[in-house]
C-alpha cells in the first residue's frame, strides 16, 4: 500500500498509462485473423508495457503487481518467441488478464485488493502460462461434455476452459441458466445474480442468447456447483431464469459418481467474458467495481503542449504590458473624463493582472513533486550502501516541494550523483563509525526547501566530511590555485567540483569523487541554479543544489549586434531576410524597406540597444557601394501591428534555450525578459524587440 | 591588505554578532564604502559585464555568477574605468544583485555607537551616492564612510 498521496497519484497515473497501452494492444492482437501471426510490434509493446508496470511495481513497493506483471511478461515473452498460438481462446485470455491486472493495481495500492483477488488473477495467469506452454496439447475434454453449440463453444476462453475441467474435476454439475432483463436494469441486475450464484458455485462464463423481447437482453450463464437442479432454480427463481442441465448424459453420470465419493474442491472465483456485441464487458463485481472508473482523476498531458500553451501565455502577458502602458501612456493625452479615465484605467490593470495570473497558472501545470525522484533516491543509497557493505538509514523531507518538471528530470542524475558520494565517500565503513564513537549506522538526510524562487536540495551525510586543508593541498598541487590564493572555506571545498581533484585516496568505481561532480555543477548551472558544499570534519557534509522551481524554455534566433549575442523569441520573428545595402533607403533615423509590397520602417538592433547605431550600415564608410556583395541580415518583426525590419551584424543560429531570470530588479527592466548563458562563460540577454521599440520611442 | 584604519572596530569574534555590526569595506574609484556582512553572499571576480539597454542610473550591466544572472550595480561615477573594476560582491536575495568593487578591503565589526545615521541635510553636502544608497556611515579618521543600504539598491 501506497501512503502518500502524491505517490500514489503519480504510481496510479503513469501504471495507468501503461496499462491503458497494454489493454490496447491485447485487444488490436485479438482481432488478428486466425491463423495469422500477431503483430510483432504489438506483442514487443505490450511485453515493454508489462515489464515497465513491473519494474515501476517494484519500485513503489509493490510486490503482488510486481510478481503477476512478472508473470504476464513471461507469457507474453512465450508469444513473442512463437512458443504458442495466438487464437481466439489465448488472446481473449491475454484480454481477462490485462483486464483483471487492469482492475488490481488501483486497489493494490490503496491497500483495498484482497488476497483472493490475487490469487484469482495469478491462478489466471497460471492457466494462460499452462496452457501456453502446452500448446498443441490442448485438453478440451471438459468442454466437450457439456451441451454446447459449435458457435457458443468458440466463444469459451481458455481459461473458462480450463475452470470447466477444474470444476469436471471437482465433481460439480453444470447448468446452463438462461435469463433476459431490461436493458436499463441489466448492469444491477446481473450482478445480483452473479452474486447469489457465486455464493453456492461458479459462474463460468456468460454467453448471448437470443430472445424474442427487443427491449430484453438475453444471455445464458453457464455455472458449476455442487447443487441439484431444483436448488439451482430456487437460486435464480426471482430472476426468472430457466435452468437446465448442461451435461452429457454420460458425463453426467461420472460426476454424480465422484459428488456421490464426497469429493469437492473448494471453489474460485468467476471468469470475465465478453460475451459478443448483446453485452459491454461483463466483468465479476469485484473487477467491474474497479476497473470501470479511471485509476486517477488526472490527465496526461505531452509536455510540449503545455510549452505551447505557456509560450502563448508568455507572449499574451507581454503583449498586456505594453498595451497596459500605451494606455496610461495615451490616457493622459485623450480628452477623457475622469470618470472614463479611472474605467480605462482599472480595466488595463486587472487584465494585466489575470493574465500575468494565466501564465503562473500556466507555469505550475508543469510542475511535479519530488516524492517519485526521492524515493528512487532513498532506495538507490540503501542499495549502494549493502554493496558496500555499509549501513545507511535515509530521512527524507520536504518530497512535496513541486519543481518544473524538466528540471526535476534533469537534477535527478544530479541528486543520485551526491548521493552516491555520500554514501561512498562521505560515510565510513561501520567499524570505522564504531571508532569514532558514532552509531555504526550512517544517516543520510535528503530535503527540498523553498528558498525564494529557488528550491534547494540538500544531501547531508553524517560521515567524515571533507577536509579543506587538504583540498586546497590538492588543489594547489594540481595547479587549479595558487599557493597564496586567499580563499574562504566554502570556495575551497568548491574546488572538489573542478574537473581532475580527487579528494578520495582510492578511486572506487562507484564513485570517484572530483570525477562527475564538474558534471554536476554544469547541470545545475545550466538550469539556473548553483552548488554549494559544507563540511565539518568528522561530522558531515552537505551538497546543495540550488534549482530554480520554474523554468521558461523557448525557441530562440540568437544573433549578433555591436559585438555582443542576444537571443529573440522566434514567435516574434516573422522573417528573416539578407538585404543588400542599396534595398536599404532613406538616412540614419529614417531608413526603411519594401517588405511584402510596403514600406516598412527598418531600425538596427544595435541602435535600439542603445550601443550605437547604423555600424551595420556604415561598414562601408557611410555610402553603400553599389558593387558591394556584403548582404545585411535583416529580420522582420512586428510591434503594435506594424511590421518593422530590424538589421544586425550576423545571424547565428536558432536553439532552444532556458530562459534565466534577472531576479526582482531586473524584471523591471523593459526590452530584456532574461538571459541565457552562452559557452565562454558570457550571458546573452533574451531580447523583447517590441519592447525594445518602445523604449527608444520609435515612431512606427 | 588594508588602506583603512581598522583599530576603529573592535576584532571580530563569534560572540559579538549581537552587539556590533560587521561591515565589508570595499573601496570604488578611490571611495571607500562598507556594506552589512548579513546582506552579502560573498565575493567573486567579477567576470565579463553584458550592456543592459536603456539602464537605469547605477546599472553597469549582466553577469552571471555560478548559473545565476546577476545585475551588476556600479557605486562610482559612470563611465568611469571600467577595466580596474574586477570584484563583485554578490548581495543576498531575490533581486540577483551584485556590487562592482576596485577593492575589497576586509570585514571590520563596528560598535553601535560608532554607526550613524545619514541626515537629510548632511547628505546633500555629501557625495550623490551617500543620499541614495546609504542610510548610515561611520567615521573612519577623518573620512565618513557610507554604509550601503540594501533596501535602498532595490530601489534602483
Amino acid at each position: 500500500m501506497i501512503d502518500d498521496k502524491a505517490l500514489l497519484s503519480e504510481y496510479l497515473s503513469e501504471s495507468e498509462e501503461l496499462l491503458e497501452s497494454l489493454l490496447a494492444d491485447l485487444d488490436a492482437l485479438a482481432s488478428t485473423p486466425g491463423g495469422a501471426s500477431p503483430d510483432t510490434n504489438r506483442v514487443n509493446r505490450a511485453f515493454r508495457a508489462v515489464h515497465s508496470l513491473k519494474g515501476l511495481s517494484g519500485m513503489m513497493g509493490q510486490p503482488e503487481v510486481q510478481s503477476l506483471a512478472h508473470d504476464f511478461e513471461d507469457i507474453l515473452d512465450d508469444l513473442r518467441l512463437g512458443l504458442f498460438p495466438l487464437n481466439e481462446r489465448t488472446s481473449a485470455a491475454l484480454q481477462e488478464a490485462g483486464a483483471g491486472l487492469a482492475a488490481l493495481v488501483g486497489g493494490a495500492a490503496r491497500g483495498t485488493t484482497s488476497e483472493e483477488d490475487f490469487d484469482r488473477l495469478r491462478e489466471l495467469l497460471a492457466a494462460v502460462s499452462i496452457k501456453s506452454r502446452e500448446r498443441s496439447k490442448r485438453d478440451e475434454g471438459g468442454l466437450d461434455s457439456l451441451n454446447l453449440s459449435t458457435r457458443e463453444r468458440a466463444l469459451i476462453t481458455e481459461y473458462e476452459q480450463h475452470r470447466v475441467n477444474e470444476n469436471v474435476r471437482a465433481g460439480r454439475s453444470f447448468y446452463s441458466i438462461i435469463v433476459s432483463f431490461e436493458l436499463a436494469k441489466l448492469d444491477s441486475q446481473y450482478r445480483s445474480l452473479t452474486a447469489k450464484l457465486e455464493g453456492s458455485g461458479e459462474v463460468i462464463t456468460t454467453l448471448p442468447e437470443k430472445t424474442t423481447e427487443t427491449n430484453l437482453v438475453g444471455f445464458k450463464l453457464v455455472f458449476a456447483a455442487g447443487l441439484k437442479e431444483g436448488e439451482v432454480k430456487q437460486l435464480v427463481e426471482q430472476f426468472g431464469g430457466r435452468v437446465s442441465r448442461l451435461e452429457r448424459s454420460t458425463w453426467r453420470r461420472a460426476g454424480d459418481a465422484l459428488r456421490a465419493a464426497g469429493r469437492r474442491v473448494p471453489g474460485l472465483g468467476p471468469s470475465t467474458r465478453n460475451a459478443g456485441g448483446d453485452l459491454t464487458a461483463v466483468l465479476p463485481p469485484s473487477f467491474a467495481q474497479e476497473s470501470l472508473q479511471p485509476l486517477s482523476p488526472s490527465v496526461r498531458v505531452d509536455m510540449s503542449r503545455i510549452d505551447q500553451l505557456s509560450g502563448l501565455a508568455h507572449e499574451l502577458s507581454i503583449g498586456v504590458e505594453q498595451l497596459t502602458s500605451m494606455a496610461e501612456k495615451y490616457l493622459t493625452a485623450a480628452n477623457l473624463g475622469a470618470r472614463e479615465r479611472s474605467d480605462l484605467r482599472f480595466s488595463a490593470r486587472r487584465m494585466k493582472r489575470e493574465f500575468l495570473e494565466l501564465e503562473e497558472r500556466v507555469v505550475e501545470l508543469r510542475m511535479v513533486s519530488l516524492a517519485q525522484t526521492f524515493t528512487r533516491a532513498a532506495r538507490l543509497a540503501g542499495r549502494l550502501a549493502r554493496e558496500l557493505g555499509k549501513s545507511v538509514s535515509v530521512e527524507v523531507l520536504g518530497r512535496e516541494t513541486h519543481l518544473d518538471k524538466v528540471i526535476v528530470d534533469r537534477v535527478a542524475d544530479s541528486i543520485y550523483h551526491v548521493l552516491r558520494n555520500a554514501v561512498d565517500h562521505g560515510l565510513e565503513p561501520p567499524d570505522e563509525r564504531r571508532l569514532a564513537g558514532k552509531n555504526a549506522r550512517g544517516q543520510i538526510k535528503l530535503e527540498a526547501r523553498l528558498e525564494g524562487i529557488r528550491a534547494v536540495i540538500s544531501i547531508t551525510d553524517d560521515g567524515r566530511g571533507i577536509d579543506a586543508a587538504d583540498v586546497r593541498r590538492r588543489a594547489t598541487e594540481a595547479g587549479l590555485i595558487r599557493p597564496d590564493e586567499e580563499l574562504s572555506d566554502e570556495e575551497t571545498l568548491r574546488l572538489i567540483m573542478r574537473p581532475g581533484l580527487s579528494t578520495a585516496d582510492e578511486v572506487s568505481s562507484v564513485s570517484g569523487r572530483g570525477v562527475g561532480l564538474d558534471a554536476v555543477e554544469r547541470t545545475i548551472h545550466a538550469l539556473g541554479g548553483e552548488v554549494r558544499i559544507l563540511s565539518q570534519i568528522g561530522k558531515s557534509t552537505t551538497f546543495e543544489l540550488a534549482v530554480p522551481t520554474t523554468l521558461v524554455m523557448i525557441s530562440a534566433f540568437i544573433v549578433r549586434a555591436s559585438g555582443w549575442q542576444y537571443a529573440i523569441n522566434v514567435a516574434q520573428i516573422i522573417e528573416l531576410l539578407y538585404l543588400s545595402p542599396q534595398e536599404i533607403l532613406g538616412r540614419d533615423g529614417k531608413r526603411n524597406v519594401q517588405w511584402r509590397g510596403t514600406t516598412i520602417p527598418l531600425v538596427e538592433l544595435g541602435y535600439l540597444l542603445g550601443l550605437g547605431g547604423a555600424r551595420v550600415l556604415h561598414r562601408n564608410g557611410g555610402q553603400p557601394a553599389a558593387n558591394e556583395s556584403i548582404k545585411v541580415p535583416v529580420l522582420i518583426t512586428c510591434a503594435a501591428d506594424r511590421n518593422v525590419a530590424v538589421a544586425v551584424e550576423q545571424f547565428d543560429e536558432q536553439r532552444e534555450i532556458v530562459v534565466k531570470s534577472l531576479g526582482s530588479v531586473g524584471r523591471s527592466l523593459k526590452g530584456v525578459v532574461g538571459a541565457v548563458d552562452l559557452e565562454g562563460g558570457d550571458v546573452a540577454l533574451v531580447l523583447d524587440i517590441p519592447g525594445l521599440l518602445l523604449l527608444r520611442s520609435m515612431r512606427l | 591588505m588594508s588602506s583603512l584604519p581598522l583599530e576603529l572596530g573592535a576584532p571580530q569574534t563569534p560572540d559579538d554578532k549581537s552587539e556590533f555590526l560587521s561591515v565589508l569595506l570595499f573601496d570604488v574609484g578611490g571611495t571607500a564604502y562598507a556594506i552589512g556582512v548579513e546582506s552579502t553572499e560573498g565575493v567573486v571576480d567579477c567576470p565579463r559585464i553584458t550592456p543592459l539597454p536603456g539602464p537605469p542610473d547605477g546599472v553597469a550591466g549582466l553577469t552571471s555568477v555560478r548559473g545565476r544572472m546577476t545585475v551588476v550595480l556600479d557605486l562610482g561615477a559612470r563611465q568611469l574605468e571600467n577595466e580596474t573594476k574586477q570584484r563583485l560582491i554578490l548581495i543576498k536575495g531575490d533581486a540577483q544583485l551584485g556590487l562592482l568593487a576596485d577593492r575589497v578591503e576586509g570585514v571590520v565589526a563596528l560598535e553601535p555607537k560608532k554607526v550613524r545615521p545619514v541626515s537629510t541635510g548632511k547628505s546633500r553636502n555629501n557625495q550623490q551616492t551617500f543620499a541614495r544608497t546609504a542610510t548610515s556611515y561611520f567615521k573612519s579618521g577623518a573620512k565618513r564612510v557610507p554604509i550601503i543600504d540594501v533596501d535602498r539598491l532595490y530601489e534602483g
